[in-house]
């Protein structure tokens, strides 16, 4: 379970991202993130993995307050939590292959699952054959799901996607989100981040509001509304 | 286990990926040794000129006509004590007569009239050369004790003596300001590298940043910094000392015009294992410590 109490974050006294939120995301849920740009989607999502810390408010995953994590234990909440950027956050001096299998190396698993697993997922989302590019040999979109895969090749409990399809054709977009509802299905937390008025509509699963950093609405089956 | 292998197989990718970070770093840390070197070879030569003229300096002690050879023996035993005296040669009158007049052997006029003198004019003396040039008016008030009062005649010291604490004092100052000149051009060189070194792990904090957010522990990533340091340090000390030999070949000789006393070449062959690991700690100690503490700025995320 995730839970946000009375979540601010003040970037600075101009910049208020988040304003006094409250938010429960139940385990196994599929829940997406929508509202303008600038509207503090990104910022609600590096909330969660403590990229950026609150100004005042707890965050809570499964009954731990992340604040209260040293830097130390942190990798350990990060590995359990899949993370895609909106930027991709690629390494650039390693190939697409080994930005997929770095996640698995840094939580010490052996050598020939961290091949087989990392093989597997690149052929998941369509990119077995670019495995020995490097970042800046890849197209926008390719970037993005070896970002997706990097982010599945873990197994993690929650899955945290800032606009994963920003950058695909409807055709690509769709595959990406019907393998995030597969993964849903699976067990796994989904949270999206999105702009996709069509994606959000056809989905009928629980929608989140936020517009100047404030929730304006959260709808079990929600509609995109502005 | 595992985790070490990674980081080592990390950091030689990094290393063979970036070549060129690779190689201005090596560069950089190469150029900083061989400063410190050339500081060490300088100070070493500097210290080698200062000797040299010191041991120019003696006072004597030249001794009543008549005073027996055993007597005098008996003194030279005496300084010999000293824990300032570093040797002690013994001129006899005879010594003395025989230096003269080979010294004036092409001067007709001074041997003729030192034949027609019955007894030989000169004194013995002893020369005193002390460990430091600080050490003469101790030796010399040694000497000006009663005891010694009757056997001798005259100590130069006395007639030197302001030539030689004026020497003393460049000496001192010398030194001194050789030691702060050399201090402040390593740190400089120090200083120099250590900021370039800084620069270059910039441009990675974004990369530094990354691996913390999809969940590498801090080791995992200092892990390649660190063994990059300690191999960027070792090459070049390797390539510091290899270039110095033949620089050293070439100066050898032409130093050896100026200062006699001192070959440079054989110096540094003959303290290699003591300037290598200097070198060697240098390098590796500046990779290692400025990795570290550049990491530890882009580790916060
Ligand atoms: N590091 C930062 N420092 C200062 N202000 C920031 C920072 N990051 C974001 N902001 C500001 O916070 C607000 C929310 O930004 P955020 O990235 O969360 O928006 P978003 O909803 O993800 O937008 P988009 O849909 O364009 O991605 C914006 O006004 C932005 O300018
Ligand atoms: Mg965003």
């Amino acid at each position: 379970m995730i839970f946000f109490d009375k979540v601010s974050k003040i970037y600075s006294p101009s910049v208020t991202a988040i304003e006094d939120l409250t938010l429960k995301i139940n385990p196994k849920e599929f829940c997406s993130v929508v509202g303008p740009s600038g509207a503090g989607k990104s910022t609600l999502l590096k909330l969660l993995i403590s990229e950026e810390r609150p100004s005042t408010g707890r965050i809570f995953i499964h009954d731990q307050d992340i604040n209260q994590i040293s830097r130390r234990r942190l990798p350990y909440l990060r590995r359990k939590i899949g993370m895609v950027f909106q930027d991709y956050k690629l390494l650039p001096t390693k190939t697409a292959f080994e930005n997929v299998a770095f996640a698995l190396e840094v939580a010490g698993v052996n050598d020939r699952i961290v091949e087989d697993d990392t093989r597997q997922v690149l052929e998941i989302v369509g990119l077995a054959d670019k495995g020995s590019q490097f970042p800046d040999e890849l197209s926008g979109g390719e970037k993005q799901r070896i970002a997706l895969a990097r982010a599945l090749v873990s197994r993690p409990d929650v899955i945290v996607a800032d606009e994963p399809t920003g950058n695909l054709d409807p055709l690509n977009g769709w595959d990406i989100i019907r393998l995030l509802i597969k993964i849903n299905e699976l067990g796994t937390t989904v949270i999206l981040a999105t702009h996709n008025q069509e994606i959000i509509n056809s989905l009928g699963r629980r929608v989140i509001t936020l517009e100047k950093g404030r929730l304006v609405s959260d709808e079990e089956k929600g509609q995109y509304v502005l | 286990m595992l985790t070490f292998l990674r980081i080592i197989k990390n950091g030689f990718q990094d290393f063979s990926r970036n070549i060129w970070l690779t190689v201005s770093a090596v560069l950089i840390m190469t150029l900083t040794i061989f400063v410190l070197g050339g500081l060490l070879f300088l100070s070493a030569i500097g210290e080698n000129v200062l000797t040299e003229l010191q041991d120019k300096i003696d006072i004597s002690v030249y001794f009543a006509t008549e005073t027996t050879e055993s007597d005098i023996l008996k003194v030279k035993k005496d300084l010999e004590g000293l824990n300032e005296v570093k040797n002690i040669e013994y001129v006899s009158r005879e010594t003395a007569l025989s230096k003269f007049k080979n010294r004036h052997a092409d001067n007709k006029v001074i041997l003729d009239s030192l034949d027609e003198l019955s007894a030989n004019p000169l004194s013995a003396s002893l020369n005193i050369k002390a460990k430091f040039s600080d050490q003469y008016s101790k030796i010399a008030s040694y000497l000006k004790s009663d005891r010694f009062s009757k056997i001798i005649d005259k100590i130069n010291f006395y007639q030197n003596q302001a030539v030689i604490e004026r020497f003393n004092e460049i000496m001192a100052s010398l030194r001194k300001f050789g030691l702060l000149l050399t201090a402040a051009l390593a740190s400089v060189a120090i200083l120099v590298a250590f900021n370039n070194l800084q620069l270059i792990i910039y441009t990675k904090r974004e990369e530094i940043g990354i691996m913390r957010l999809v969940g590498a522990s801090n080791w995992f990533i200092r892990g390649p910094f660190i063994l990059l340091g300690l191999f960027y340090g070792v090459v070049a000390s390797v390539i510091a000392s290899a270039v110095f030999y033949p620089i050293l070949s070439f100066a050898s000789p032409r130093l050896s015009a100026l200062l006699p006393s001192f070959n440079i070449l054989s110096y540094y062959l003959g303290n290699f294992w003591q300037i290598f690991p200097i070198f060697l700690g240098i390098g590796t100690g500046l990779g290692i410590l400025s990795g570290l503490i550049a990491i530890r700025r882009y580790l916060r995320v």
